[in-house]
């Protein structure tokens, strides 16, 4: 009454393959070589770095996180760079409570917050994106819209394609007699707060909902749930707007608006656009800074901002190290990975700057006498 | 009611089943005659209707997910982490960025070794928390307990337990353990401890009508030779049932390691393989759940479901061959 | 114990040795705890949870579960639209499976010939051992797109008729409360089925016989004679069936579309209690993840409720008709 031993060692012979297997494949011995990127950052080699890094927070830089994180491998073999995409403010808690050593946040830190923090915290504006205005109309391949009309359709005030304002926007265009579906996030989130603050500053006349990351949408909305559920059901229903960062509307296909921008030009979501709006606006001495309804030609007045957030200080010296080595991986390869991924890399002058401040994240053992 | 009674075979008293077509059939009136025949069909229609949806999950999970899982990379690779870039790196998509030059080669490199290694560990922990602890609880309840009000009460709860959903054993570990030790909690332990706690109800439950078919006769046959009752349990009873308590508790197996509610709260997430208990985690269950919505990540999901399935089904059909193999040899 | 065996027995075999009894008092503790670590752990299950979600209740009030307003960012947590999404899912998945189930299980234990019922008890472990995910997964990614041409199909066809076409109105994706339940009915069937099947099996074998000599047919049999017997068994199947249907979690959050909605529309987005804790509480803190577990604790004394009342009827039926012989 025995489990029959052929039985027993197939299963244990099964078991040791891929074990085996599992274990080889896992020791990778390719490629080590010093790693140095066509754009200029800190000397670095990245082979001596050791350590694990935890970043967690805006799920907008998730993208960028994951495929910068995953090359940076490849480079510092001995470094493990994991990053959980738990929304901003969880992120900056969980800096403040040192569980982290960097968080990716598309906010500055309030005020209030800021006692949480022991140490100087120090920001560095990574990259920045266009949150497009995408539509599903397949016999309108080119639409421009101001900011009024986007707000005015957003809120409910304008229910058909085919009304007045939106075809005095486009002359020539032929628009279909068809209900507006207006899409927006039914969970919190970060680029509703930057869709609404554009909206509350470039038709602050006209804009009702006020700003946040969740707002009191009117009953005609569809919810949908992340950027992934906005942009497959604005994918799958004609006639249906929405606001939807860019990589995800690249990839889902949709169709993206120009917008009318503070100079009075219809610009489209691209990177060179987003581009101009970060170069057009203020950075202030922390390097935050607010790209919405830039005042740049060519910008893009829908751009959202991001920063990686660390504390000058570190516990340990590999520590800093490890978390130097990835941020000027972040600014130098990972400025030539962002655009691939739909997000804009930071003006050259910026990136110099950046770079230099990175020299100020130093482990407290360096500071003894 | 007919004048003339044909001669009928009688049904035979041991089968359930009725003795073929109604000798009375041609005496039935068209709508006694419909009615057994709609109801014969509803019961067949409902057989094949509950099976399709199976033959085809079955069949779009073979032809969709073998280019995955046919390579080697994926069963020693990490998850790829670029998998969005790889969805980008397209002529059309680059251009829709406003990119110009050549788009940068991507490759992307599909393996699910973390989660595989994964879905192994947490289910193994599992295992050896519950199947013990399973066995030793069905000892309670058929050797000692008895008919006893405690041993009444325990087996009732423990059925009432298998109907617990796993999310809200998900939430329980989550409380008492993720959130008292942080984002350091969150571990492949962490997992199999709410694996087991779903494990243990439907171990208990299938141990004790192992034990139960256990005849009597070994034991007091045992007894008489002077054994001390632990011995006797240990050496004899639980070694009868053996063959129906390994196939109880590779079924229960089979259901942990398929489980993702309670791994969504307890595991984490990772992209390189972590053969230890401690520090995050991923498992295939939750593989499938994360990729399912992300673009480009479809194929990946195919891939760990049909791995999945795979696992499962190893130990399901193993169970099943075990216990028709060997059930039958313990009356005697 | 060989030695027990081949060696001659003298009188130290028989004789009690009453200085060793700490091994048996040991292992008999050891077992008796082991049997109650499930009770323990039930009770660890609600002490904790409960604790957890305590700000929540305290914040809103035991009644939050029967208010409808969930909009966590402004810290308002009516969960009334999630609780009517799980009873209309668990309802849709009753009715898909319950027919299907009975007719299964009649078919095992009144039709099929002893060798095609092994077959059949095969498919529905195979169907039983299908996990959770790879359904839903399935059900997102294949079966939806052709769901929502079918409901919008339909829509069309009743959007005249007053009542029909606010229950059968246009979907969007694909994604609602019917996607679901017709998922979640498909996977409680393999349950309801196996307990169904142990209900009809105690079914007096007499008396079935007595009614097909009298020359019923075999369903005027199955009406006449094995439903009166297995009426309360059959509720009971269908109670853990529903409890299941309530519990399940991973499925629904893929097609269910994840926006908590109260309306008639079936085919329309929702959510439902176990998919918006799965979705969100990780990442939810404060009194969002406070009211998320509060849910959790709500689910848990509905799905024990069902199971106690279900197992209780179920073991009814059992002493009753095993009394009887």
């Amino acid at each position: 009454m025995r489990i029959p031993d052929r039985f027993l060692r197939l299963v244990a012979s099964v078991m040791l393959i891929s074990i085996t297997a599992t274990a080889c494949g896992l020791t990778d011995t390719s490629g080590d070589e010093r790693f140095v990127s066509e754009l200029d950052g800190l000397d670095i080699d990245y082979r001596t770095l050791t350590g694990t890094l935890n970043g967690s927070g805006s799920s907008f830089q998730d993208p960028l996180q994951q495929a910068v994180s995953g090359e940076f491998r490849r480079v510092a073999r001995n470094v493990t760079v994991n990053y959980t995409k738990s929304g901003s403010s969880a992120g900056k808690a969980d800096l403040a409570a040192r569980t982290v050593q960097f968080a990716g946040t598309d906010s500055a830190i309030k005020a209030e917050e800021r006692a949480d923090f022991r140490d100087e915290v120090l920001y560095f504006p990574v990259v920045a994106a266009p949150i497009t205005v995408s539509y599903n109309l397949a016999e309108v391949p080119e639409l421009r819209l101001g900011p009024d009309t986007i707000a005015r359709i957003f809120q409910g005030d304008i229910a058909v394609w085919n009304d007045r304002r939106i075809a005095e926007e486009n002359p020539g265009v032929e628009l279909p007699d068809l209900r507006i579906a207006v899409v927006r996030r039914s969970d919190g989130s970060g680029t509703t707060k930057n869709f609404s603050s554009y909206l509350d500053d470039a038709a602050a006349n006209v804009w009702r909902l006020g700003t946040g990351e969740s707002l009191e949408w009117p009953a005609a909305t569809q919810g949908a749930e992340k950027s992934s559920g906005m942009s497959s059901l604005i994918a799958s229903t004609s006639g249906a707007i929405g606001y939807v960062d860019l990589s995800d509307s690249v990839a889902a296909r949709l169709q993206r608006a120009l917008v009318r921008n503070r100079a009075g030009n219809y610009v489209p979501p691209k990177l060179p656009n987003a581009r101009a709006a970060i170069e057009s606006s203020t950075f202030d001495d922390e390097f935050l800074y607010d790209p919405l309804n830039a005042p740049g030609d060519e910008a893009y007045p829908i751009t959202a901002p991001t920063w990686v957030i660390v504390a000058a200080r570190q516990r340990s010296e590999s520590t800093a190290d490890a978390l130097r080595g990835y941020l000027n991986y972040l600014l130098t390869e990972g400025q030539l990975i962002a655009p691939t991924l739909g997000y804009a890399a930071v003006p050259e002058s910026i990136r110099q700057a950046l770079i230099e401040r990175i020299d100020l994240i130093r482990s407290s053992s360096e500071d003894r006498p | 009611m007919p004048t003339t009674a044909p001669v009928v075979p009688f049904p035979s008293p041991e089968s359930g089943e009725s003795s073929g077509p109604n000798p009375l059939a041609s005496t039935l009136s068209p709508r006694r005659r419909w009615s057994e025949r709609l109801a014969t069909s509803w019961m067949i229609a409902s057989l094949v209707v509950a099976s399709i949806p199976l033959l085809l999950v079955l069949g779009v999970l073979i032809v969709k997910g073998t280019s995955m899982v046919a390579t080697v990379d994926w069963w020693t690779k990490d998850i790829p982490s670029n998998i969005a870039s790889g969805a980008l790196a397209s002529q059309e998509a680059q251009e829709a960025f406003g990119n110009t030059g050549t788009v940068r080669e991507v490759e992307v490199v599909y393996g699910m070794a973390p989660a595989i290694v994964g879905t192994l560990i947490t289910t193994g922990v599992a295992a050896l928390l519950a199947i013990p602890l399973g066995i030793l609880a069905a000892v309670y309840l058929n050797e000692y307990g008895g008919k006893s009000r405690s041993a009444s009460i325990i087996r009732f709860f423990t059925d009432v337990m298998t109907g617990v959903p796993s999310v809200v054993m998900g939430i329980f570990v989550y409380t008492v353990w993720v959130l008292t030790f942080e984002e350091r909690g969150r571990s492949g332990l962490a997992g199999g401890l709410a694996l087991a706690c779903l494990m243990l109800p439907v171990v208990v439950r299938s141990t004790e009508e192992m034990l139960r078919l256990v005849p009597d006769s070994l034991r007091q046959a045992s007894a008489a030779l002077g054994a001390p009752k632990w011995k006797t349990t240990l050496g004899v009873v639980v070694p009868a049932a053996t063959p129906g308590i390994t196939s109880g508790s590779m079924l229960a197996i089979a259901r942990a390691a398929g489980e993702t509610a309670p791994i969504l709260f307890t595991v984490g997430v990772v992209t390189a393989t972590n053969f230890s208990l401690f520090g995050q985690n991923t498992t295939l269950s939750a593989q499938i759940f994360g990729n399912a919505t992300q673009p480009g990540g479809e194929a990946m999901a195919w891939g760990a479901a049909l791995t999945l399935i795979l696992i499962v089904m190893v130990f399901t059909l193993a169970a099943r061959w075990i216990s028709g193999r060997f059930a039958v040899r313990i009356d005697g | 114990m060989t030695d027990l065996a081949i060696r001659p027995i003298d009188h130290t075999d028989l004789v009690d040795d009453r200085n060793d009894h700490r091994p048996d008092k040991l292992f008999s503790a050891a077992a008796m705890a082991a049997g109650y670590l499930v009770l323990v752990i039930l009770a660890a299950i609600a002490i904790s949870t409960t604790v957890k979600s305590w700000p929540a209740f305290q914040a809103e009030g035991f009644g939050y579960f029967f208010r409808d307003e969930w909009a966590p960012s402004r810290g308002r947590f009516g969960a009334a639209s999630i609780v009517y999404g799980t009873l209309v899912v668990s309802a849709i998945a009753l009715v898909v499976a319950v027919p299907l189930s009975i007719g299964i299980a009649l078919f095992i234990t009144e039709v099929a010939p002893r060798k095609v019922r092994s077959w059949i008890t095969g498919i529905m472990d195979v169907l039983a051992a299908v996990p959770s995910v790879v359904f839903g997964l399935w059900g997102f990614l294949m079966l939806r797109p052709y769901l929502k041409d079918f409901y919008n199909a339909v829509a069309d066809a009743v959007a005249g008729v007053p009542v029909l076409r606010s229950i059968f109105g246009p979907s969007l994706s694909g994604q609602s409360f019917m996607t679901a339940g017709l998922i979640v009915g498909i996977m409680i069937v393999p349950i309801i089925t196996s307990i169904v099947r142990e209900v009809l099996s105690t079914v007096p074998i007499n008396e079935k016989n007595g009614a097909l000599a009298l020359g019923a047919t075999r369903w005027e049999m199955i009406r006449g004679v094995v439903f009166p017997h297995s009426t309360g068994g059959m509720v009971g199947a269908v109670m853990l069936g529903l409890g299941r249907a309530m519990g399940e979690t991973i499925a629904v959050a893929l097609v269910i579309g994840a926006s908590p909605q109260i309306t008639a529309n079936l085919f329309s987005q929702g959510d439902a209690m176990p998919s918006i804790i799965a979705r969100n509480l990780n990442e939810a803190s404060g009194t969002y993840r406070s009211a998320l577990i509060g849910l959790g604790v709500g689910l848990f004394l509905l799905t024990i409720l069902i199971n106690i009342s279900a197992r209780l009827l179920v073991r009814r039926v059992d002493a009753r008709t095993k009394g009887a012989r």
